[in-house]
């Protein structure tokens, strides 16, 4: 592990195994180091998870799966594309990604934030607990699957199935939806969303004001059984 | 008017007595009747009814002049049993080959899911969480603690995984494999909902699949992302539902498994369409077989620990789970027998459920008269923790002294040694499964065991 200029650490995958590259963040995240570099990652699985504390950690490169997944804290930047499961599980910190990234991005998240520059693939947002997703660009199909919580922000398309049974949390898309999941419901963005979309998109460089964004929520009709709704029911199950 | 003219004005006949279809039994016209009311399936809580074929099917066949027992109440006989030996670098060590299978806070109250982490620190063995995350008083309870990553990851906190002894990471059930749980809105209270990040009082249904992964290369990759956040210590399970055993058992072995969770048919739920219940999946027994087949298959046999649940009911059918070459078993259902689940208690609130003590399967109402399976605060005081905790206890001693009664009388210092050459089958079915010849004969009823035998009768043998 070198040292560039005076405080920020680097980690070289290329000579060693993934098990001591997490090790090795682990340990610089316990120190409270303010900020790590990591060379070579190689696209390798399973970099930096379930770390905790605030240091930053810039992956030089891209990286594979579940990359920050599972995280509490960290500031994650990735200067590449990432494989899938980016940040899944995260309860906290930011992810940033400035490439693409695979399908079930941000699965299952609890809280934090995670920034996609590019396109995202399917079921993005599957399962969110709470926490933000932005998708700089377009959302693959069944993104907002089952979302429970927090917020889905798709400035490009969204492919089949956007929002598919969603039991709350709010999905904002900018683009195309070439259609919505069961009991998803599309809505006209109000003023207090336009606020909330400035806010988030403005520290990434996009302007929310030149995108012409709608909301879609839960209908809530998949909450519980009703027989008076047949034709849904059949879809949904 | 016309009186008793049936017969043709011939003379009066009795009336005919009632024949039963067995096409349109009572039973079929009640179900027909209810889902033309309900629109839908029925739901039930506890297992399938049906009869499958089960460990009953199997008998010991002790020593005598040919094998020497050992002392029934006096001889040491092992049964420390070990799990995660593969790859983790701190594996569960059990006092028993038996833990308790995985229920979630939700399903079961708060009361219940203590007084089984409490019960088994006495006993050394582990507990598991369910759908629904860690309770913080489950975990101080727990003195080994399995920690579930389930397809919904509700209440799912990576700290609560560090926390955790092992890690489960569930495929299906044997309740219903293929699909996911389901927890009705009467036990969907505001904790529950808040746990879960759900709305209070929805249907809750748990999807089939996991958010982050689907196959199983993916399975690998997620298994090395759980070992990599727990420093490669703890031990990774893989818990399928018994289906299609043989694929699913190779495929968690390549996929990085250190213990196997094989949950049968007789597997119980705390809701679950009945159709599900009753037609889905093979029984524990069968499952079991063909896991102990397909390890061997790809040579994993003892490298990986497979345990297995689903209608696990006392020390003998352990012991012939471990036979057929279990290394331990898991238990759910007999673990809330033993807390009191069923019992005659109160059962004025039984009959306002409209079934009787021992017949109970309301898990799915929140509605438990004995306070194990509900979320309300007045039902759940029924459950008394001494009491609860220390029925679970009492009940798995006892299976461990069946347990150990069944390996002395075949001669064996510890559990782990018995084996199929220590049974015979009483049925043919058994036999088939089994490969343990029908007892009264050496007939190995497997189709290479016939294919053998007829070879060797063609050839004057």
């Amino acid at each position: 592990m070198a040292e560039v200029g005076i405080s920020t650490p680097v980690v070289d995958c290329a000579d060693l195994p993934t098990r001591e590259v997490n090790r090795a963040l682990r340990r610089y995240a316990a120190e409270g180091a303010p900020r790590v570099l990591v060379e070579n990652p190689g696209a390798r699985h399973a970099l930096a998870v379930a770390l905790e504390g605030t240091l930053t950690i810039r992956f030089a490169g891209s990286v594979g799966w579940y990359a920050a997944g599972m995280n509490q804290g960290p500031h994650v930047v990735v200067d590449g594309n990432c494989g899938w499961g980016l940040g899944e599980c995260m309860t906290a910190g930011r992810v940033e990604v400035r490439g693409h990234a695979g399908s079930g991005t941000a699965a299952s998240i609890r809280g934090g934030q995670v920034f996609v520059r590019g396109d995202a693939g399917a079921r993005a947002g599957i399962a969110m607990k709470g926490g933000t997703l932005i998708i700089g660009g377009d959302a693959g199909y069944m993104s907002g699957f089952m979302m429970q919580r927090g917020t889905l922000i798709i400035c490009g398309d969204a492919a089949d199935g956007l929002g598919d049974s969603l039991y709350e949390g709010v999905i904002y898309v900018a683009g195309r939806v070439a259609s919505l999941g069961a009991d998803a419901e599309e809505h006209e963005v109000t003023e207090d969303d336009g606020v909330l979309l400035r806010r988030s998109l403005e520290p990434y460089g996009i302007d929310a004001g030149s995108l012409a964004f709608r909301r879609v929520e839960s209908g809530r009709r998949l909450w519980n059984f009703s027989s008076h709704e047949p034709e849904l029911w059949r879809s949904a199950l | 008017m016309i009186h008793g003219t049936s017969n043709g004005g011939g003379p009066q006949m009795p009336p005919a007595p009632a024949r039963r279809s067995s096409i349109w039994s009572p039973e079929v016209i009640q179900d027909i009747h209810l889902k033309a009311h309900l629109g839908r399936y029925r739901m039930q809580g506890f297992s399938t009814q049906r009869r499958v074929p089960s460990f009953d099917d199997l008998t010991f066949v002790p020593c005598g002049l040919s094998r020497m027992p050992l002392e029934g109440y006096r001889e040491r006989c092992e049964t420390r049993t070990l799990l995660g030996t593969r790859v983790a670098s701190r594996p569960v060590e059990l006092s028993v080959p038996i833990t308790i299978a995985g229920m979630s806070y939700g399903a079961l109250s708060k009361t219940a899911k203590v007084a089984l982490g409490t019960a088994a620190s006495r006993l050394g063995i582990s507990t598991t969480t369910g759908d629904g995350g860690m309770l913080v008083e489950e975990r101080r309870a727990s003195r080994l603690l399995v920690y579930q990553v389930l397809p919904s990851r509700y209440g799912f906190d990576p700290a609560h995984l560090k926390a955790a002894d092992a890690i489960e990471v569930v495929i299906g059930q044997g309740a219903k494999p293929g699909t996911g749980g389901l927890l009705l809105e009467s036990k969907v209270s505001a904790v529950i909902a808040e746990q879960r990040a759900l709305p209070e009082g929805v249907d809750q249904r748990s999807p089939a699949r996991h958010p982050d992964f689907i196959g199983p290369d993916d399975l690998q990759i997620k298994i090395e992302e759980l070992r990599e956040a727990t420093d490669w210590e703890k031990p990774i399970y893989v818990k399928i539902g018994a289906s299609r055993v043989a694929d699913d058992v190779k495929l968690a072995v390549k996929a990085g498994a250190d213990v196997i969770v094989l949950d049968g048919l007789e597997g119980a739920t705390g809701a679950s369409p009945e159709v599900l219940l009753d037609h889905t999946g093979i029984p524990t027994m069968s499952g079991l077989c063909e896991a102990v087949r397909a390890l061997e298959e790809v040579r994993a046999l003892g490298e990986v620990q497979l345990v297995v649940s689903g209608g696990i009911r006392n020390g003998v059918d352990a012991a012939k789970a471990l036979a057929l070459g279990a290394d331990a078993v898991s238990i759910g259902t007999a673990a809330l027998l033993a807390m009191g689940c069923n019992s005659p208690r109160y059962v004025d609130d039984y009959h306002r459920l409209n079934v009787e003590p021992g017949h109970c399967f309301h898990m799915h109402t929140g509605r438990c008269p004995v306070g194990i399976t509900t979320q309300d605060p007045e039902l759940e005081a029924r459950l008394v923790p001494d009491e609860a905790q220390n029925g679970v206890f009492n009940f798995v001693q006892s299976m461990v002294m069946e347990l150990q009664m069944m390996a002395r009388a075949c001669g064996k210092s510890e559990v782990h040694g018995l084996e199929p050459e220590d049974m015979r089958a009483l049925t043919l079915e058994a036999s088939m499964i089994t490969g343990i010849p029908l007892a009264g004969t050496d007939f190995v009823l497997t189709p290479d065991a016939i294919a053998q035998r007829v070879v060797a009768l063609l050839a004057g043998r």
